[in-house]
C-alpha cells in the first residue's frame, strides 16, 4: 500500500488515511509490547523465591493504646512460578491476658503463582480483629513478640535439556557433549534442584543414572517432598529417595538437613548420541515462621 | 622516673642559672614533676595507700568515701605517677564526671572522655606553644595517657557491678564480677607497678599481684557480660548505688585467693573444688553468725548457728529471684527527707518558767503511681549516745493518709518528756507505711507432653529443640524467664517450672512452685498481710500445702547488718494442665500469671542535733 498523498481527490486521501490509522495501532502495539525480560517468552521458573507476608501499613499500628480494638491486616503475595494451595496461617505466643485476636488461625485455598497471564503472581489479604486490653498496674507499656505460622502445599518443576551419549569412545562423533555435573539457581520456589549429575554406564544395554539434590534454599522448613513425575524425553524415569525405607517416592526433611538425594535409572537403547528433555514434578509442604512485635502502650501516657 | 626530669637536671647541671627553666612538655607536667620529686617514690605511697584504704574501705562500706578516694587517687595518679601528664584531661573529666554528676549514655561518655582528652591536648599544647616552650604537637603528646588512669577509676566505682545490675545476672551467676569487685585493690595495683623501688619484696609483691589476678580469674568463671551490651552509662551515685546493693547482696567469704592457697597447701585442688566451694561457704557463714547474729566464735551457740545457716542455704536453693519490671517507669516510693529548714543547732532558755518548745520538722516524700490509699503512722525519738539515754518524741500529725499520685507532707518531732533536752542527740524518725500492695508477673510458655522422650525419634526431638528455641527467642531474652515486679519497697518474686527456672512448661508435667518476698528498699518489712499466686486454678496441687498459693506470715525475719531482707513462703508442687488447644506439637501457649503481696513496712531516718542552754542575758 502506497501512503503518499497525492492530488488525486477523495480516494486518496481515504488510503492516506488507512495508512495513518494502520501505522498508529502499529505504533501502540510496539508501545505496549513488554519490558525487559518478563514478556511471554519470559522463565517464571527460575530463581528461589517463597510466599511473601507481610502487614499492610498501620494494620496493626506501631503503637497500640490500651483498651482499644485494631486491625491486623495481613498481604500474602505469592511471587513463586507455582500455585499455593491449602494454606494456613496462625498466630502463636500472644497472651490473651493483653491481646485477644479473632481469628487465630485464618486458612486460604488457593494463591496462584506467576505465569504468563499473572506475571506478578496473587495476593490475598487477611483480616484479623484485635482487641488490646488493659496494662498491669502503672505499667507504661507492654511488648508482646509472636509468631506468624504459615503452613501451605506447593509443587516445583525442574526441566533441562541434557546430553545423552552412551559410547563415550565416539570421539570424532559430531553429536553433543555429555555434561557429566550440572547446577542450577532455582526453578522460582523455595524447593531447588541444586545440581544433576549423569552417570552412564556403557556397554549393550547402557544403564543411565541422574542423581538429583533437592535443596531447600526458602526461609521456612519443608517436611516433605513427594515425586509426581520424572521423565527423560516421553519416557518415565525409575526413581527413588536412596535414604527411605518406606516410601521411596517421597523424602523426608529433617530440622538440620533440608535436603535429599533423588536417584533415576534409564535403559537406553540408542547408541548415538542425542539431546533430550530431563523433567520432574515434585510436590511438598511448607512452614514458614516470622516473629512479629505488637506494642501496647498505656492510654493515659502522653508521647 | 621520667625524661622531663633527667633533662631538667642535665639542663640544671649545664646551665647554673639562678632561675629555673621548665621543660616543654609544659607546667602541669613540671608541677607534677616537682610534686614527684618531693613525694620519692609515688607508686610505693600510692600502693601502701590503696592497700589500706581498700582494706578499711571495705570495712566502713561507705560507698562516699569510695567516690573520694576514687577521685583522690585519680588525680595522684595523674600528678604523681604520669607525672602530671594527663592532669588537664583528668581535672576536666573529673570536674564533668563528678560535679556535674554526668550520666548519659555510653556512647556520649566514650565521646566526653575523648573530649575531655583533646580538651587536654588542646590546653596544653596551646600553652605550650604559646609559651614557646616546645610545638603545639610536643606539649599536648602527653595528655594520652589521661585514659588510663580514668579506666581505673571507673573499675574500681563498680562500672562493673552497674553493668551487671543492669543486667539483672544474679550474683550466683557472676563469681568473677563479685571477686574482682570485692578482692582487687586496683589502685593498690597501679601503684605496685609503677613504684621505683626495685628489691626482693617489691618483686615478690609483683610477682603475687599477677598470681593474684589470674587466680582470680581462675576461681571466677568469666561470664559474657559485655557481648552486644548497650546501656545508660551511670552517673557517680548510680555507680555506687549498685556497688553499695552488690555488696549487700553479696556473700561475705573469705578472699578466693587465701581460700585456695588454703587448699592447695592442703594438696586438695581438684577439679571439682569441693575444698574451695566448702572453705568458702563456711566462711560466709561464720560472718554471719560472728557480724550479724553477734556470736563469739568457739561457742557452742557459734557452731549452732554455723550448722543453722548451711541448713538454710540447702533448703535456699529453691529460693527464686526476680527483676526489677522494666515497663513501670514509677514504683512506689517513700523517703523522710530532712530539709534545709532542720534546727541542727537549736537553743533553749536556761533556767525558764516554762520549758522552751523545741521542735524538729522532716519531710515524708511518697510517690505512689497506682494511687493506693497509704495510711503512714509516724514516731520519733531522741537519742542520746553518751550518755545513753532515750527521750520519747511526739509527732504532730502522727498519722497521714496518703492517695495522690505523689504527696509530700511535713511532719514535726517535738520532745515529749518533762526533762528538757540538753547536749547532741540523734532525732530518729521512723514511718509505718500500713497495707503497701505490689504486684509481680511471671511468663511462661507451654508445650505439649513428649509421651516417651526415650523412643522418640531424632527428628521429632529435632523439631521439639527448634520449637524450644524459637520460644526461648520470643519470649524468654535475657533475664525475662524471671518474674518482674514493680521496684516498689518490696515485691514478691515467684516462678515455677521443672527445673524452676525453666519457662517451658510442658502439658500435665508436675512442676515446683516457689516464692518469696523481697525487700528492696531501704526500711524494713514489719509484716506480710496476705500473698497470693493468681492464675494457677488450672494447676492441681500435687505436693505440699494450699500456702504456697496464698496465706499471711506473721513470723518476719529482721532484716540483716549486711543480708537483704528475704522472706521465703512456702515451697510446694503442682500438676500443670492439659492443654487440648495444644493438638498440633508445633504450637505453644503463651501465659502470663500474677502475684501479689499486702505488707507493711518501716523507715528510718536519723539527724544529729545539738541542743544548747542559754542563760537570760545572752552568754551560752
Amino acid at each position: 500500500m502506497k501512503c503518499s498523498l497525492s492530488k488525486n481527490g477523495p480516494r486518496n486521501q481515504n488510503r492516506w488515511w488507512k495508512c495513518a490509522t494502520v501505522m498508529g495501532l502499529l505504533l501502540f502495539l510496539v508501545s505496549c509490547g513488554t519490558s525487559g525480560g518478563e514478556g511471554l517468552g519470559y522463565n517464571y521458573k527460575q530463581g528461589v523465591s517463597e510466599l511473601q507476608v507481610r502487614f499492610i501499613n498501620n494494620a496493626p499500628p506501631d503503637r497500640i493504646y490500651s483498651n482499644s480494638a485494631f486491625k491486623m491486616i495481613l498481604e500474602l503475595e505469592n511471587p513463586t512460578a507455582y500455585d499455593i494451595t491449602d494454606g494456613d496461617l496462625k498466630l502463636l505466643g500472644l497472651d490473651d491476658k493483653y491481646f485477644q485476636i479473632t481469628p487465630l488461625e485464618h486458612p486460604f485455598r488457593l494463591l496462584p503463582g506467576r505465569s504468563v497471564t499473572n506475571p506478578v503472581g496473587d495476593r490475598v489479604f487477611l483480616e484479623f480483629d484485635g482487641t488490646a486490653l488493659q496494662l498491669i498496674e502503672s505499667a507504661e507499656e507492654y511488648t508482646a513478640n509472636y509468631y506468624l505460622k504459615m503452613k501451605y502445599k506447593s509443587t516445583s518443576e525442574f526441566s533441562d535439556t541434557i546430553c545423552i551419549n552412551p559410547n563415550l569412545y565416539a570421539v570424532y562423533d559430531a553429536g553433543c557433549t555429555v555434561e557429566p555435573q550440572k547446577s542450577y539457581g532455582g526453578q522460582g520456589g523455595p524447593l531447588t534442584v541444586t545440581s544433576l549429575e549423569e552417570i552412564i554406564s556403557p556397554g549393550g544395554t547402557a544403564q543411565l543414572e541422574f542423581r538429583f539434590i533437592i535443596e531447600n534454599r526458602g526461609s521456612g522448613k519443608i517436611e516433605f517432598v513427594n515425586l509426581k513425575k520424572a521423565r527423560l524425553g516421553s519416557e518415565e524415569l525409575f526413581c527413588g529417595f536412596p535414604r527411605e525405607t518406606i516410601n521411596k517416592q517421597s523424602a523426608r526433611f529433617t530440622d538440620e538437613k533440608q535436603q535429599a538425594v533423588l536417584i533415576c535409572k534409564s535403559q537406553l537403547r540408542d547408541q548415538s548420541s542425542y539431546t533430550t528433555t530431563l523433567s520432574l514434578d515434585l510436590a511438598y509442604d511448607y512452614e514458614v515462621k516470622q516473629m512479629q512485635t505488637l506494642r501496647m502502650v498505656s492510654s493515659s501516657v502522653i508521647r | 622516673m621520667s625524661s622531663d626530669t633527667s633533662e631538667d637536671t642535665k639542663r640544671e647541671k649545664t646551665e647554673p642559672k639562678p632561675e629555673r627553666r621548665y621543660s616543654s612538655s609544659g607546667m602541669m607536667a613540671n608541677m607534677g614533676a616537682g610534686a614527684s620529686t618531693a613525694i620519692k617514690d609515688p607508686g610505693l605511697v600510692l600502693f601502701i595507700i590503696g592497700l589500706l584504704t581498700f582494706y578499711f574501705n571495705e570495712s566502713i562500706q561507705n560507698p562516699w568515701l569510695s567516690l573520694f578516694l576514687g577521685s583522690i587517687f585519680l588525680l595522684y595518679t595523674a600528678l604523681f605517677i604520669f607525672n602530671g601528664r594527663g592532669l588537664v584531661s583528668v581535672i576536666v573529666f573529673l570536674v564533668w564526671y563528678v560535679f556535674l554528676s554526668g550520666s548519659t549514655a555510653y556512647t556520649a561518655v566514650l565521646w566526653a572522655m575523648l573530649a575531655s582528652l583533646v580538651i587536654g591536648i588542646v590546653l596544653k599544647g596551646l600553652f605550650t606553644s604559646i609559651t614557646k616552650k616546645g610545638t603545639f604537637l610536643e606539649g599536648g603528646s602527653g595528655e594520652a595517657v589521661a585514659i588510663v588512669p580514668i579506666a581505673i577509676f571507673f573499675i574500681d566505682l563498680g562500672a562493673v557491678e552497674y553493668i551487671s545490675g543492669l543486667l539483672h545476672i544474679p550474683l550466683t551467676n557472676m563469681p568473677l564480677a563479685i571477686t574482682l569487685l570485692t578482692f582487687t585493690p586496683w589502685w593498690a595495683l597501679v601503684g605496685l607497678f609503677t613504684t621505683k623501688k626495685e628489691n626482693i619484696i617489691i618483686s615478690i609483691c609483683k610477682l603475687l599481684a599477677v598470681v593474684y589476678i589470674l587466680s582470680m580469674f581462675f576461681v571466677g568463671v568469666a561470664p559474657d557480660l559485655y557481648t552486644g551490651y548497650q546501656q545508660a552509662l551511670p552517673g557517680p551515685d548510680a555507680l555506687l548505688a549498685a556497688k553499695q546493693e552488690l555488696q549487700a547482696q553479696a556473700p561475705k567469704r573469705e578472699n578466693p585467693f587465701i581460700s585456695y592457697m588454703a587448699c592447695a597447701l592442703k594438696g586438695e585442688i581438684t577439679t571439682t573444688n569441693t575444698c574451695f566451694q566448702q572453705r568458702q561457704e563456711t566462711s560466709e557463714f561464720e560472718y554471719a553468725c560472728k557480724n550479724v547474729e553477734k556470736l563469739q566464735p568457739d561457742t557452742s551457740a557459734f557452731a549452732k548457728c554455723v550448722q543453722k545457716q548451711r541448713e538454710r542455704k540447702e533448703q535456699g536453693l529453691l529460693q527464686v529471684s526476680g527483676i526489677s519490671d522494666p515497663t513501670i517507669k514509677l514504683p512506689t516510693k517513700a523517703e523522710i527527707i530532712i530539709t534545709d529548714y532542720f534546727p541542727k543547732v537549736s537553743y533553749r532558755q536556761a533556767g525558764a518558767a516554762e520549758p522552751t518548745l523545741l521542735s524538729f520538722p522532716a519531710d515524708i516524700k511518697i510517690t505512689n503511681p497506682r494511687q493506693q490509699q497509704i495510711t503512714v503512722e509516724v514516731s520519733c525519738s531522741f537519742n542520746k549516745t553518751t550518755p545513753k539515754d532515750q527521750v520519747k518524741g511526739k509527732v504532730t500529725p502522727s498519722r497521714l493518709t496518703i492517695v495522690g499520685a505523689e504527696e509530700a507532707r511535713t511532719i514535726l518531732c517535738e520532745p515529749d518528756s518533762p526533762l528538757p533536752l540538753n547536749g547532741t542527740y540523734k532525732v530518729v524518725y521512723e514511718a509505718k507505711l500500713l497495707n503497701l500492695a505490689s504486684t509481680s508477673r511471671l511468663s511462661r510458655a507451654f508445650i505439649q507432653r513428649l509421651q516417651n522422650p526415650g523412643a522418640a525419634s531424632k527428628d521429632l526431638l529435632a523439631t521439639r529443640e527448634t520449637l524450644i528455641r524459637d520460644i526461648m527467642l520470643a519470649h524468654f531474652q535475657g533475664q525475662s524467664h524471671l518474674s518482674l515486679g514493680a521496684a516498689d519497697l518490696a515485691r514478691i518474686n515467684f516462678a515455677f517450672g521443672n527445673p524452676l527456672q525453666s519457662p517451658i512448661v510442658e502439658s500435665g508435667q508436675d512442676v515446683a512452685l516457689s516464692s518469696s518476698i523481697e525487700n528492696v528498699g531501704p526500711g524494713m518489712i514489719t509484716s506480710i498481710h496476705s500473698y497470693a499466686i493468681l492464675g494457677l486454678d488450672e494447676f492441681t496441687l500435687s505436693g505440699g500445702s494450699e500456702s504456697c498459693l496464698r496465706g499471711t506470715i506473721t513470723d518476719i525475719p529482721p532484716r540483716g547488718a549486711y543480708a537483704k531482707q528475704i522472706i521465703y513462703l512456702p515451697n510446694c508442687f503442682l500438676t500443670s494442665p492439659t492443654f487440648t488447644e495444644l493438638v498440633d506439637p508445633d504450637d505453644y501457649v503463651f501465659k502470663e500469671y500474677n502475684a501479689v503481696v499486702t505488707y507493711d513496712y518501716v523507715l528510718k531516718r536519723e539527724a544529729d542535733i545539738e541542743v544548747k542552754e542559754v542563760l537570760v542575758g545572752g552568754a551560752s
